[in-house]
């Protein structure tokens, strides 16, 4: 049976006053920028406000009146520029206080969490990642009571793709109470809900107020259950108008009805709402800054569990591979793409050489004196070469850009594609660097197989020459590039779009670029090549037959210089280390804006 | 900076850009320049094999030539070609070396470039040792 956390019939108030000594989060002078638009309106003017422990607040506003900044600011998804934030009288912005992952829930306005996951699969990761510290035994008990706790048990094995609006909004909200934060900030999660779900989300929120002894902000734009909140903060154009109880509410705004506070607002420029509010502030005589010694100790952080530690890291790592192995495996469209891909582009490869490559015929060593002779010779060898040339550097240019394809079929979505859980991960104190180790264990995974199959495919139907296992090197170290570039373009990406995009161009310059088929001016092209992981690729897989005519005849062919095996083979792996960095900065950057 | 605003130190970029560069360029230069395996032999002089052989009798050379033509072939010795290398002010030159049987596997073709290990035999004559495409 589902818990109902109905709404009590009468309200009951916070035990803590809003001025109480035990008040756990203080906002004093807190303004907030545009991120990179110092030029445009603050989002927040100047914001004092302070919540105790055991709270439930509402923040209500007209739209663009900064309610979710506020949230982000407390948070620390927004910085903020002057003022300060304090929370159990740490002032957060200082070094080593900032809100620890296990303090901070934070519910975004949409849900955020892998479609394809089921509940219990989505709580039972997030336990895992957000508990790394704990033992099996309690991780699982503590999944049990989230799940009871959020209504969510009857729906536990059913995807997060066909849960209900209310459902989705339950589950969000479940994920960040797995970790028991005593601060639990919710961005308007009740939006879009039939009255019902609405009803069951603030009943739910009332009970973790007062049973849990959390702080919790709700910015909403309902007023339905204004009274059931033990504060109301009213913002406006980035001040605030109001913080008081809901009974105070009607009488200074002036307002009979609660849906009449937002047309009263607009009665009045945001100066004077906000210059009343500080009249207010001042005349009840509210400390604005903790005073000394209520502040939490270093040594109290210290004890706090850690998500950091190598056995914490390797614990994430296989948590996350696992992950993403049950997505990939669920994503029945990408599986099916990655199939299609390695039967099609291999194919496409050898329906221009399936016949075989051709015996080269040399020139004549001997000395010839009949210059008509010697001159047929030469055309006859120049067509030959012409020919054959074309052809082995050709398919070999065939084989890495089409590998450089699935490269960027592999990589550019992996990062974007999961952005804002990442981000939420990350807040929850999952660490970047096992994070970017389980997308490059999946990926090194893709690169294999379908390196290797594109090798044994070709080698086997066109009996190209050369060692097997070189050239599987090679095909494998260009895909690896590629992959690990778009990769990083991923986790510097904006949105899905953006970086398969970038991916495409990557690759769509690797063959103009490369210089197997036009040479490029030779200084040009000594700035450029070390830049194409094709013109390695290529270069490479070239110098794998370099005893054989073919190389010969291809080499004749191309104006652009070749390099040697182990320089190929150095540089796509100095690709590959470039990408990795770039992709572990990428991932590390808070990209809370991201459009995934 | 506040936890969920994380971005890398720019000082962190600029140290681990010019640490990649010079690792890069480092693993370029070696196995760009000491991947040649007769990098440690001694350039023939031409000028001094042709005035006198004899002199350099036993030695070995690296040379590194255009194959022109095949001069005279030996089941037993191999085959004789004749070379174009430049000498040291530029200029062509054409000297033979004989291509040991041992070494027939490799691609001999008009125009094709080599680099190889040779040995001044007793008579006179450059008898490779080892050969390399360039």
């Amino acid at each position: 049976m589902r818990p109902d956390y109905l709404l009590p019939s009468q309200p009951r108030r916070c035990i803590c006053p809003v001025n109480d000594i035990t008040r756990m989060l203080i906002l004093n002078q807190v303004e907030v920028g545009i991120p990179d638009r110092p030029m445009l309106p603050a989002l927040l003017k100047g914001v004092s406000l302070q919540y105790p422990q055991g709270h439930l607040g509402a923040i209500i506003g007209p739209s663009g009146c900064g309610k979710s900044s506020l949230l982000k600011a407390v948070s620390g998804i927004l910085e903020h520029q002057a003022g300060e934030l304090f929370w159990r009288g740490r002032n957060l912005a200082e070094a080593g206080s900032d809100l620890r992952a296990h303090e901070l829930g934070y519910v975004p306005q949409f849900s955020i969490f892998h479609e394809d996951l089921s509940v219990a699969e989505i709580i039972s990761d997030a336990a895992a990642l957000r508990l790394s510290t704990k033992s099996h035994a309690d991780r699982s008990q503590r999944v049990e009571q989230v799940l009871e706790m959020a209504g969510l048990r009857e729906i536990a094995q059913r995807r997060a793709r066909v849960l209900s609006g209310g459902q989705r909004r339950r589950l969000a909200l479940a994920i960040e109470l797995v970790s028991n934060p005593d601060l639990l900030l919710c961005d308007e999660v009740t939006s879009g809900l039939d009255p019902k779900s609405e009803d069951e989300i603030v009943g739910l929120l009332h009970h973790l107020a007062r049973q849990e002894g959390r702080c919790i902000l709700h910015v909403t734009h309902s007023l339905r259950h204004v009274a059931y909140y033990d504060s109301v903060t009213v913002m406006y154009d980035g001040v605030v108008a109001f913080q008081g109880s809901p009974e105070e509410l009607l009488h200074y705004f002036e307002v009979e009805n609660r849906d009449d506070i937002f047309s009263a607002l607009a009665h009045q420029e945001a100066e004077v709402w906000d210059a009343r509010y500080r009249q207010g502030l001042e005349l009840q005589g509210l400390p604005q800054e903790p005073e000394a010694g209520h502040e939490e100790k270093s040594s109290e952080l210290a004890s706090q569990p850690s998500a950091l530690g190598p056995l914490a890291w390797l614990l994430t790592y296989g948590i996350l591979v696992r992950r993403r192995w049950r997505l990939f495996l669920r994503e029945r469209g990408q599986w099916i793409l990655q199939f299609l891909l390695l039967l099609t582009f291999p194919g496409l490869v050898v329906l221009f050489g399936y016949k075989g490559l051709p015996e080269i015929r040399n020139m004549t060593l001997e000395i010839q004196t009949d210059v008509l002779a010697i001159v047929q010779e030469q055309l006859a060898y120049s067509l030959q070469m012409s020919q054959v040339g074309t052809l082995v550097s050709g398919l070999i240019m065939f084989e890495v850009i089409l590998l450089a394809l699935m490269g960027a079929n592999n990589g550019s979505r992996e990062a974007a594609s999961e952005r804002m859980i990442w981000e939420k991960e990350k807040l929850a104190g999952v660490s970047t660097l096992p994070y970017v180790a389980s997308k490059l264990t999946f990926l090194a995974f893709l690169v294999v197989v379908q390196s290797f199959w594109m090798t044994l495919f070709v080698k086997s139907v066109c009996h190209f020459p050369g060692p097997f296992l070189m050239q599987f090197i090679t095909l494998a170290l260009v895909n690896g590039a590629i992959t690990t570039s778009c990769f990083a373009i991923s986790a510097w990406s904006r949105s899905v779009e953006q970086a398969s995009l970038m991916s495409i161009y990557l690759v769509g310059f690797q063959l103009p670029l490369s210089g197997a088929v036009l040479a490029l001016p030779s200084s040009l092209g000594e700035l450029i090549r070390p830049l194409v992981a094709a013109y390695w690729g290529w270069s490479g897989m070239l110098q794998t037959m370099k005893t054989t005519r073919l190389y010969d005849v291809a080499v004749t062919l191309t104006q652009t210089p070749l390099s040697g095996q182990q320089v190929c083979l150095w540089l796509l792996g100095m690709h590959m280390v470039v990408a990795v960095l770039l992709a572990v900065f990428g991932c590390y950057r808070s990209q809370w804006n991201s459009q995934s | 900076m506040r936890r969920a605003n994380s971005k890398p130190k720019p000082l962190w970029l600029v140290l681990l850009t010019l640490l990649t560069l010079g690792v890069a360029g480092l693993g370029y230069w070696i196995f760009s320049n000491l991947q040649d395996p007769y990098r440690t032999l001694q350039p023939l002089d031409l000028g001094s094999y042709l005035e006198n052989s004899d002199n350099l009798r036993g030695n070995v050379y690296k040379l590194d030539g255009t194959i022109q033509s095949a001069l005279a072939w030996s089941a037993v010795e191999g085959r004789l070609f004749s070379i174009e290398i430049q000498n040291s002010k530029g200029n062509k030159e054409f000297v033979g070396v004989l291509i040991p049987v041992e070494l027939g596997e490799v691609n001999l073709q008009k125009g094709q470039r080599y680099a190889m290990k040779v040995e001044v035999r007793h008579d006179g004559i450059l008898k490779v040792l080892e050969l390399r495409k360039s």
